[in-house]
């Protein structure tokens, strides 16, 4: 059973999931410590997650001095794309340096209560366990020098501002999520 | 100039044979407009910078030595469509195929 996306406004369900980092994360964790939380269904095979990686970090870079931390969760089969197993994913952490926690959700459960759908697909989260913002990261998947809305960092402005509305929902491009 | 003319050309080559394939095909395109653009873009530029118009949703190097097996189209997208309701690009959907509203509390049986 897979719920219905959340939106701006829900409540973000918990989860405890394994890292590559060898540790357990869970939502609520991570909220003590930082004032918002980006969680991004993610993998390792999809064009389009590829090419947002450096995105990834720079928005890592940027936010987690101002107390937002990424949490990248990848739910994909790992029969039908063996590049999205968690060792693959250990791999590819290291390869990209990714500063922030790449979790494997190997039941899918987590995807399937958030109502993900794509990779990359966004949910992000305030202090409060509250969703802000549902979509995409930018509108320029291409080029991020051609990149005119910049979706997730503009509702992280508004989170970390200590706004509390809701900041949208837009369409997600990216790969569909690889059900089991 | 010459760049952007075939740009626009074979963009419209490409959303040409997309949009017949819904409209005239046995599915549908997936029920929002700015997926359907983007995925046209992505095929554009594969069919550009590779001679086809590989699925954007497969990385290009496990499409090229293929073949037109991930040519849009792809071989996989009668299967992955009866499987999931939707090829893997999210581009055809089945006839059936309705949008997951955000926000209804009601769950859905994706295996019904």
């Amino acid at each position: 059973m897979r719920n219905k996306k959340l939106v701006p406004g829900d409540r973000a369900p918990d989860f405890e999931l394994p890292g590559v980092d060898g540790r357990t994360h869970n939502l609520a964790g991570l909220l003590k410590k930082f004032d918002a939380v980006v969680v991004m269904f993610s993998c390792n095979h999809c064009p389009y997650v590829i090419a947002y990686q450096d995105r990834f970090n720079e928005i890592q870079n940027d936010y987690s001095l101002r107390g937002a931390t990424i949490v990248a969760i990848n739910p994909n089969n790992e029969i039908s794309h063996p590049t999205d197993s968690f060792g693959k994913m250990k791999e590819r952490a290291l390869e990209q340096g990714f500063e922030f926690p790449y979790l494997r959700d190997e039941s899918q459960s987590v995807a399937a209560a958030y109502g993900a759908e794509f990779t990359p697909e966004v949910f992000l989260v305030d202090k409060a366990g509250i969703v802000r913002y549902v979509g995409r990261i930018d509108d320029n998947y291409q080029n991020a020098s051609a990149v005119k809305s910049h979706d997730l960092r503009n509702a992280l402005d508004k989170v970390l501002a200590g706004e509390t509305g809701n900041f949208g929902a837009t369409t997600a491009i990216g790969c569909t999520i690889k059900w089991k | 100039m010459q760049e952007q003319t075939n740009l626009e050309k074979v963009r419209t080559s490409v959303e040409r044979m997309v949009r017949n394939y819904g409209e005239r095909g046995p599915y549908k395109l997936y029920p929002d407009e700015t997926r359907v653009e983007s995925l046209i873009d992505g095929l554009t530029h594969n069919k550009i910078r590779y001679g086809k118009a590989f699925c954007p949703c497969i990385p290009v190097e496990d499409s090229l030595g293929k073949g037109n097996s991930n040519v849009c189209p792809c071989d996989a997208h009668h299967e992955d469509i009866k499987r999931d309701g939707c090829c893997e690009c999210a581009l055809f959907v089945s006839p059936d195929f309705s949008l997951r509203v955000p926000g209804d509390p009601e769950t859905v049986d994706e295996g019904a």
